[in-house]
């Protein structure tokens, strides 16, 4: 990684050594895939989406960061 | 006291409105006789570009970051979808990832969809490349724009940084902003390298109007100008279709 900021990479990266985010896959349909974050015990925080059809990534539920209830899914 | 009494009898009734006007929406769709009311879409997108431009790495939480594996998807949906008559980039950015940055920004510049940049507080490093990539760039009079060499710092992570491998990845930037400004490729790089600007650090700030002045931003504006602007271009490509 290169970085251009006017922040040093130090104060960036600062916690990084600690920061071990564990990832889950959970498949909805239609080749929508999200990656996700466990928070509690019965929510969860997408971390990233994965789809082949470019109108999923402006879905507002769908937002990096948004919290789920985890039952729906399972 | 009196004011909370007031207020908190109002705010229930309000709620009971909510509740009230969400099941007749609800009886509505049941007997199918009209559609509920249409929710109101602005067909000006926004997107904003704030925090910490985030590239291959994730980065620890305290920082805010823009994710660009989720910003390039959403810059092709949204070009290709016929009811986004244009784009509004909101840049507030302490800049970040060099190919992360450069990636949105040649994704904007070849978007057929009319693209306005508004840079608020400050748009520095790598955000300077994507400021400039869209049709038409604004700047608030009182927003900063940082111009400075990649720095090595101490911690580096995998890449050879050699002096030559760090002037390529400076070039690409230069010539990226040069080719997409009015500003010429040499005043740029002086810019970058000047010294006495910046305390222990070379480098320059531009701040408003003299980011207008250099030709690196199109004009000084706000909100109302950045959205006049982009109706406007969204206007003259309707009139070249006809």
């Amino acid at each position: 990684m290169l970085n251009y900021s006017i922040y040093p990479l130090e104060l960036i990266l600062e916690g990084y050594e600690n920061f071990n985010p564990e990832y889950e896959e959970i498949s909805l349909s239609r080749g929508l895939t999200l990656l996700v974050e466990k928070t509690e015990s019965n929510e969860i925080k997408i971390g990233k989406i994965v789809s082949t059809d470019p109108q999923d990534y402006l879905r507002p539920e769908l937002q990096p960061g948004s919290i789920l209830k985890n039952d729906i899914y399972y | 006291m009196g004011i909370k009494q007031d207020f908190l009898p109002e705010r229930g009734k309000q709620e009971e409105e909510t509740e009230e006007s969400a099941r007749t929406i609800e009886s509505i769709k049941q007997l199918g006789e009209s559609s509920p009311p249409v929710e109101v879409k602005s067909d000006i997108h926004i997107l904003p570009i704030i925090g910490q431009i985030e590239g291959h790495m994730v980065l620890p939480p305290k920082n805010k970051t823009t994710k660009y594996e989720h910003i390039i998807p959403q810059l092709v949906a949204i070009e290709e979808n016929p009811n986004i008559k244009g784009l509004l980039i909101i840049l507030n950015t302490v800049g970040g990832d060099i190919e992360a940055g450069l990636a949105i920004s040649e994704m904007i510049s070849s978007m057929d969809t009319p693209t306005v940049s508004l840079v608020l507080g400050g748009g520095h490093s790598i955000g300077v490349p994507i400021a400039v990539a869209t049709d038409f760039s604004y700047i608030a009079s009182t927003a900063s724009m940082t111009i400075h060499p990649i720095r090595l710092t101490g911690m580096v992570i995998g890449v050879p940084q050699t002096y030559e491998y760090l002037d390529k990845m400076q070039d690409r930037i230069i010539k990226f902003v040069s080719t997409h400004s009015r500003i010429p490729e040499e005043k740029f790089r002086e810019l970058m390298f000047r010294t006495g600007e910046l305390v222990r650090d070379v480098g320059t700030v531009l701040i408003g109007k003299e980011a207008v002045e250099l030709g690196l931003v199109d004009e000084v504006g706000g909100l109302n100008a950045a959205l006049a602007k982009l109706r406007s271009l969204d206007k003259s490509r309707e009139e070249v279709k006809d």
